[in-house]
Order: C-alpha cells, then structure tokens, then sequence
C-alpha cells in the first residue's frame, strides 16, 4: 500500500520557499548551490520564527543579503586570482624573456611554467606576495566599489535585523496596550469574568 | 552669413531627418535614453499600479483606514522595486569577472536598492502606526474609497501628517545656523558678540 504524500506543516520553517511571493524568488546565478541557500535560509527561519509576512519578507531580505556577502567576497577573491595573470607578465616582464607566454602557462597551472615562475621571482629577491600587489595595484577601483558594497550589504543586515527587533516590539507594546485596556475595562463587559446566571423566573 | 538659399536647404534636409516617423520607431526612440528603469519607482509605472493596489488589499484587509491602505501600498511599491532591483543585478554578477562595467553598474544600482529600502522602512512604519482594519471599539473602521480597482496615486504619494511632521523636525534639526551664530542647548547664540574683531569689517589695508 503507498503511503499518503507527507504535506509540510504551516509550521514547517524549513521548507524552502521557491515561489514568487513577497519577497520574491532566490537570486541565484549560474554555478550557485541552491541547496547552500535553502539550507542557510532554514537555518535563519529556524532561529527567528518568522510570524508574518513582514517578518517572512525582513528573513528573506536577511538571507539574501548573508549570500549577496558571501558572493562578494568570492568575487573579489576570484578577480584577483583571475587577473592575476596579467601582473605575473608585468613583474617577470623584466626579468626573463618570453614573459608573456610565461604568464599565460603560469595561468593554466602548467608545472614547469610554475617552476620557472617561482625561481624567478626568487632570484629577483620577490614571491607571490610582489605578484597580487601588482593585482591589487590594477584592479584597486574594482575592489575597493567591491568592498563597498560588501561594506554596504552588511549595513543593511544589521538594519535588517534591527528592523525585525523593533517590529516585535512595537507588536508586543501594543499587544499589552490592548491587554491593560481590556483589563481596565469593566471585567463582566470584557468578558473576562463569567456573567452570573440569571434567576430563573419562577413558573 | 548664410544665405537664402542655403537656409532653406538646410531647413528641406532637416525635415527629412527628423527622427522616426513609424508608431513602433517611435516607441523604440522613446527608450533610447532608457539604462534600466530603475530610477522610476513601481507608483509611477500604471502596469504595476494594479497589482500594486490588489497586494496592499490583501495586506491592509478590505476594511482598512485610507491611511493605511496608502501605507500599505508604498509598502508594496517598495518591495517591487527592491526585486526589480534584484533581477537587474542577477546578470550583472553573472559577468562580474570577466567585465569591469558590470562592477561599477553594480556599484551604482546599489544607490537605488538603498532608496528603496528607505522608502520601504518608512513604509511599514507608517503601516503600523496607521490604524489597523479591525478596531476593538475605540473607532470605527471605514470602508476606503481608494480600495476600488485602481489606486489613486497621487494620494498614495501624499505626505501623511505623521510624514510632515517628520521632515518637518529633521528640517529644524539640519538647519543651518546663520554665520557667527550657533544653536546652543536650542537657543541661538551670536558669538560675534563675544569677539571684538566680528563688529569691525577687516578692510584688507595695513
């Protein structure tokens, strides 16, 4: 006999969300772990119960900017190690012929290319370090629009998360508003204590 | 000076090069200037406008006070441009490695993601102080004539009294004190007054 489908409970807060709804589909782009981000969007609905659609929407928000972080770093990380090449061609450029072909070799990981790359920049007194300066000295405005926006996403979390704070509070200030207003009212009327039966008319 | 002749000539080939003629050449022209539409918010698009005013609906109850409806629509407004902003940056990462004008245009959409987040905030802070749908005997809820089928925009972007006073404050905060003057513990207080040299002009001369 096959069991019934298992339909995931309103309560469930690690069901992912794929749909477009308020706070829209995941931004992924191409060669992203989808998994990676459901699994760090259940892990943040996990900790924070999101009640409403506000508090799904500040989640979503939360996460997207967490992986937004992430990828920026990983772009920075990969420029530098992309442009790379160019900087090796620029600091052997002087100090063996051929740089350039060197370069590119050195940039598709050949081994002797490798070796040659690192014993010249070892007999010029240099290492790797001389090599992502120059890549850091290139790419410098990428980086540092890179970095601000970096600087950027981790602002609005914070302010994100602020956000979600305030709205609990602002919620539970009214909701013991609504609570003392009930509780200085007349208690009978409120319907807080139980209304005495009324006497049975004598037949 | 030009002649006549030539004047004329140049008028006859102007107007055989005045841009496109065609409904559809026209309509391409008119985007010509167009980068990525960012800049126009959600309200201003009518295509958005009607979705925009069924989801504050759906957000603010059927019954809910013209301020809160108004509210709840920036609100929506709001979220749509944060995720019109969030489909414009997608290919842009995509050719982030390989392209230096997608990282700065990423740099600079982000200006309009903060603006949008702004208006957002503000928003949802004006939703919740507006009164909610269902009031439990303090008012009376009223029955909204901007919850028709479309929204009225010009009330949705109308300063609500809260809004005012705001910017009201912040304006009275940010003023700038006239030279010479500064505003002490909220007084003003003219320094120049305390300084001999303030009351005589230097004349430059020795």
């Amino acid at each position: 006999m096959q069991s019934p489908p298992t339909v995931p409970s309103a309560t469930d807060h690690t069901e992912p969300v794929r749909r477009r709804d308020w706070a829209g589909e995941p931004g992924l782009i191409l060669g992203e772990d989808a998994q990676g981000y459901d699994e760090l969007l259940a892990q943040v609905r996990r900790a924070l119960t999101p009640r409403d659609v506000m508090e799904e929407m500040w989640i979503r928000d939360v996460v997207d900017l967490a992986w937004d972080s992430f990828r920026l770093r990983r772009l920075k990380a990969n420029l530098l190690r992309v442009r790379a090449s160019n900087a090796v061609w620029d600091v052997l450029g002087p100090l063996v012929r051929n740089a350039y072909d060197l370069a590119q070799k050195w940039h598709a990981r050949d081994e002797a290319a490798v070796r040659t790359v690192d014993a010249a920049l070892k007999s010029a007194g240099m290492s790797m370090d001389a090599v992502m300066a120059a890549t850091l000295r290139e790419e410098i405005d990428e980086i540092e629009r890179i970095e601000a926006m970096i600087a950027n996403t981790e602002t609005r979390r914070g302010v994100g998360l602020r956000e979600i704070e305030r709205y609990r509070a602002s919620f539970a200030e009214k909701l013991r508003e609504a609570l003392e207003s009930v509780e200085n009212s007349d208690p009978h009327a409120a319907g807080i204590v139980p209304q005495p039966p009324a006497e049975q008319e004598a037949v | 000076m030009t002649s006549l002749c030539k004047r004329r000539a140049n008028r006859r080939n102007a107007r055989a090069s005045t841009g496109p003629r065609t409904a559809a050449g026209k309509a391409r022209a008119a985007q010509n200037a167009r980068k990525h539409g960012l800049s126009v918010p959600a309200l201003r698009d009518p295509e958005k406008t009607r979705n925009i005013g069924n989801l504050a609906r759906k957000l603010a109850g059927p019954k809910a006070d013209p301020q809160r409806f108004a509210a709840a629509c920036r609100f929506v407004a709001a979220q749509i441009d944060l995720l019109d902003i969030r489909e414009a940056r997608l290919p842009l990462l995509s050719r982030a490695l390989d392209d230096r004008a997608a990282i700065k245009r990423l740099h600079s959409i982000d200006r309009y993601a903060r603006y949008a987040r702004s208006q957002r905030s503000r928003a949802i802070r004006d939703f919740g102080s507006a009164r909610p749908p269902v009031s439990m005997g303090i008012g009376q809820s009223i029955d909204s004539d901007t919850c028709g089928a479309a929204i009225d925009v010009a009330a949705v972007l109308r300063k609500s009294p809260l809004q005012k006073r705001r910017s009201s404050l912040r304006r009275g905060i940010g003023r700038r004190p006239a030279r010479g003057t500064s505003l002490r513990f909220g007084r003003r207080v003219d320094y120049n007054r305390f300084c001999d040299s303030a009351k005589t002009k230097p004349t430059g001369k020795v």
